[in-house]
């Protein structure tokens, strides 16, 4: 059962340690993607509102496209 | 929790990893038996502490669930064994490999505390399924805390029962006959803990911001759809996102 111990655990060590770092880098990688799609989800909903109000008030007074540029800004 | 909170517990915790994988590497003295392999000891034990307290505190969030009914229990709940999930694969991972180094073979079926974490491992992998099968958002928190629960209780009364039978080859290096470990090893054992918990947190904290950045985008949602249509939509997550009831 222990015949095949190997002599040099240096490479073992480092791999073990290697594997912990990159599971949480992998880790932190999924979470920083999941933040991205929250924030465009975030995006849409502003544009999504922004159009609501510009939507209403557009047969009243349309505002002149420049104005409406800036507002965006 | 407050930006500067966070970001002092994301500072903190590097701090506490570095300096705690530094003393592993430049002040611990080499194993007498084991040599420089048993330097995986202090990334493997540590993961496995905080995988398996992240399963029971999993299964306390459960319980005060249950008992309040607040849905932020819920998403703790959901959020701790999660991470205890991924920290467990590290456990396994690390141990398989601390098992090569050690003993020739990458898993030992005859050692019960090797197939006793695997079993909880693997106990905690139904979780994701079991909580997908239900479609309603209710039932579904309340029947995922009575498993954090039940599960969780299972964590320390498997571990009692391992202990109490005969160990084969698995170390027990905090209470043994021969003292256990000396005081180096143990303060950078400490150290590696702390930070590996630390850790656990500050992943815990990014998930549940996430899940509140998430609930709010789909309260916003609904709100915006109910306005221009009339009706509400129907969230298609089923993880726990914690909006409000």
């Amino acid at each position: 059962m222990f015949d095949a111990v190997p002599n040099d655990s240096t490479g073992y060590v480092m791999a073990a340690y290697m594997f912990f770092l990159l599971l949480i880098l992998v880790y932190i990688g999924i979470l920083g993607a999941k933040f991205m799609r929250i924030n465009r989800e975030i995006g849409e909903l502003t544009d999504e509102v922004e159009a609501g109000r510009a939507g209403p008030k557009a047969p009243a007074a349309a505002p002149a496209p420049e104005a409406k540029e800036e507002s965006r800004v | 929790m407050s930006s500067s909170r966070f970001k002092a517990l994301a500072i903190a915790t590097v701090a506490i990893l570095v300096v705690g994988f530094g003393l592993v590497f430049f002040w611990t003295p080499m194993d007498a038996d084991q040599g420089f392999k048993q330097k995986i000891f202090y990334v493997h034990v540590p993961l496995a502490i905080v995988a398996l307290g992240g399963f029971i505190a999993g299964g306390i969030e459960g319980i005060r669930h249950l008992r309040s009914g607040d849905r932020r229990h819920d998403a703790n709940s959901y959020v701790f064994i999660h991470l205890s999930v991924v920290f467990g694969v590290a456990v396994l991972v690390t141990g398989a490999i601390w098992a090569k180094a050690s003993w020739g073979h990458w898993w030992v079926w005859e050692e019960p505390t090797l197939v006793s974490f695997l079993i909880v491992f693997l106990l905690y992998c139904t979780y994701y399924p079991f909580r997908y099968a239900i479609e309603d958002r209710d039932r579904q928190a309340r029947y995922a805390s009575v498993f954090a629960i039940t599960a969780g209780a299972f964590v320390p009364l498997n571990f009692m029962a391992v202990r109490m039978a005969e160990s084969i080859i698995h170390p027990r290096v905090f209470a043994t006959s021969e003292g256990g470990l000396p005081g180096s090893m143990l303060f950078t054992f400490l150290v590696c803990l702390v930070g590996i918990f630390l850790l656990w947190l500050l992943l815990v904290k990014v998930e549940l911001a996430g899940k509140q950045a998430s609930g709010t985008v789909s309260r916003l949602r609904r709100a915006l759809n109910t306005d221009q249509a009339g009706g509400g939509s129907v969230s298609g997550r089923i993880a726990p996102n914690m909006e409000a009831q």
